[in-house]
């Protein structure tokens, strides 16, 4: 029960961090630091909190969209999944910049399976998800997401003691 | 059954039970989703407001320029108003003479923005007031400055905007100089394209497009924004534009809530 409680507190974390970065830098600097919560949930602590993770940022994201409730609980849960399989093949153990490569490739999917998603429900443009989405947030993420992790780890450290 | 698989099972059907949400009746999951934003919205506010106060510093020059060109502009519609004065007078004249009742055509609510949406692929906002202050669905939201979006979600005392840059809002749109009408929706570049004008409708950069009657949920004349760049769409045979909206949707602050016609 104490492990939820923090991982809630974490995500909550980085969903505020998610917010301020969207008030301040608008549309063009907009890291994805739940995704990257997710892959390091995945990476140090298993794929069950990572799933608790996924659950908790699908929930405070689709909490405040006006789409149907579920939709971002569902996508992060597949990329949680998916993380599992992924790290296969692109994580080696220790490496910092593999951890990186890893949530680049996860938050390229994670913006592809939003399209596939919503491509069933709205119309949207692909052009556009490329230009506007996925390379903004793609760029920023990659760029915070070795400064992100190594926080997100001395945290950890601390409320799982 | 092997442990292996177990694990398998359980972990398809937590999947299964993700993909089951998706289909829940709004109205059950709405309380809950507001209840998500009443805890987490105001250690958010907190956080943002020295954020918020800084940009309000870093973009004064903005802020001061805007200043100015509506203050010219306060100047040009207080000259026309005393010209209008004179028809107002006849007007009123003539409106007792026919015994005509005047009265307020709308009554709106005015509201703050306390969250938005921080993701890209929507454009939507939390307002503090709900059900409790005659807020409902679908109600259109505006600013002074033109239309803002309709209401999506609404609990007690909180309600969600789907703002006019969202790509599920849609209205109907008029441009002022010729009349020509479309379909205005949002895109995820955080500005509104104009759909289904006839490929020979007359229409220019900078041509200002309001709300038309056609609208059903929105009343006729708001202004909706500019029109930025025109296209002819070769495959369809129509013109599509991209508007820049008149309200700066990422500064928004205060808005109306129109209640009723």
């Amino acid at each position: 029960m104490r492990n939820f409680a923090m991982i809630g507190f974490m995500m909550a974390v980085c969903f505020t961090g998610e917010y301020v970065c969207a008030e301040l830098f608008g549309t063009w600097f907009c890291p994805n630091l739940l995704m990257i919560a997710v892959v390091f949930f995945n990476l140090f602590r298993g794929i069950r909190q990572s799933l608790v993770a996924a659950f908790f940022a699908g929930l405070m994201k689709d909490s405040f969209s006006p789409q149907m409730f579920g939709f971002h609980i569902f996508v992060f849960l597949v990329c949680a999944y998916l993380t599992t399989f992924v790290k296969l093949y692109v994580y080696h153990s220790g490496s910092k910049e593999s951890r990186v490569l890893l949530v680049c490739v996860m938050t390229f999917l994670c913006v592809m399976i939003q399209y596939v998603v919503r491509v069933m429900f709205v119309d949207v443009d692909f052009g556009q998800v490329i230009r506007f989405i996925l390379l903004p947030e793609f760029i920023s993420t990659a760029v915070v997401s070795g400064y992100v992790l190594e926080q997100l780890r001395k945290c950890a450290l601390k409320l799982f003691a | 059954m092997s442990r292996k698989r177990a694990k398998f099972i359980i972990y398809a059907l937590i999947l299964a039970g993700a993909f089951l949400l998706l289909f829940t009746p709004a109205s059950t999951v709405t309380p809950f989703k507001f209840s998500v934003i009443q805890a987490v919205a105001f250690p958010i506010r907190v956080i943002i407001f020295p954020f918020k106060e800084l940009k309000k510093i870093v973009l004064y020059r903005k802020t001061y320029n805007e200043y100015r060109s509506l203050k010219y502009e306060v100047e040009i519609l207080r000259d026309r108003l005393n010209g209008a004065d004179e028809i107002v007078k006849e007007n009123n004249r003539l409106a007792k003479l026919l015994d005509f009742k005047r009265k307020l055509i709308f009554s709106s609510v005015s509201a703050n923005v306390v969250g938005r949406d921080p993701t890209n692929w929507n454009s939507s906002v939390v307002i503090d007031r709900g059900l409790e202050d005659g807020v409902d669905i679908g109600m259109p939201v505006v600013s002074a400055l033109g239309v803002v979006g309709k209401v999506a979600e609404v609990a007690e005392n909180k309600a969600k905007v789907v703002l006019l840059t969202d790509p599920s809002f849609a209205v109907a749109g008029l441009i002022k100089r010729s009349r020509e009408v479309g379909l205005v929706s949002g895109t995820l570049q955080s500005k509104c394209r104009m759909r289904y004008l006839s490929v020979d409708s007359d229409v220019q950069v900078g041509d200002e497009v309001m709300t038309s009657k056609l609208s059903s949920a929105f009343p006729e004349g708001l202004m909706i924004g500019k029109v930025m760049e025109v296209f002819v769409d070769s495959n369809s045979l129509s013109v599509l534009c991209l508007i820049e909206p008149a309200v700066s949707l990422s500064q928004l602050e205060e808005v109306l809530v129109i209640q009723k016609r």
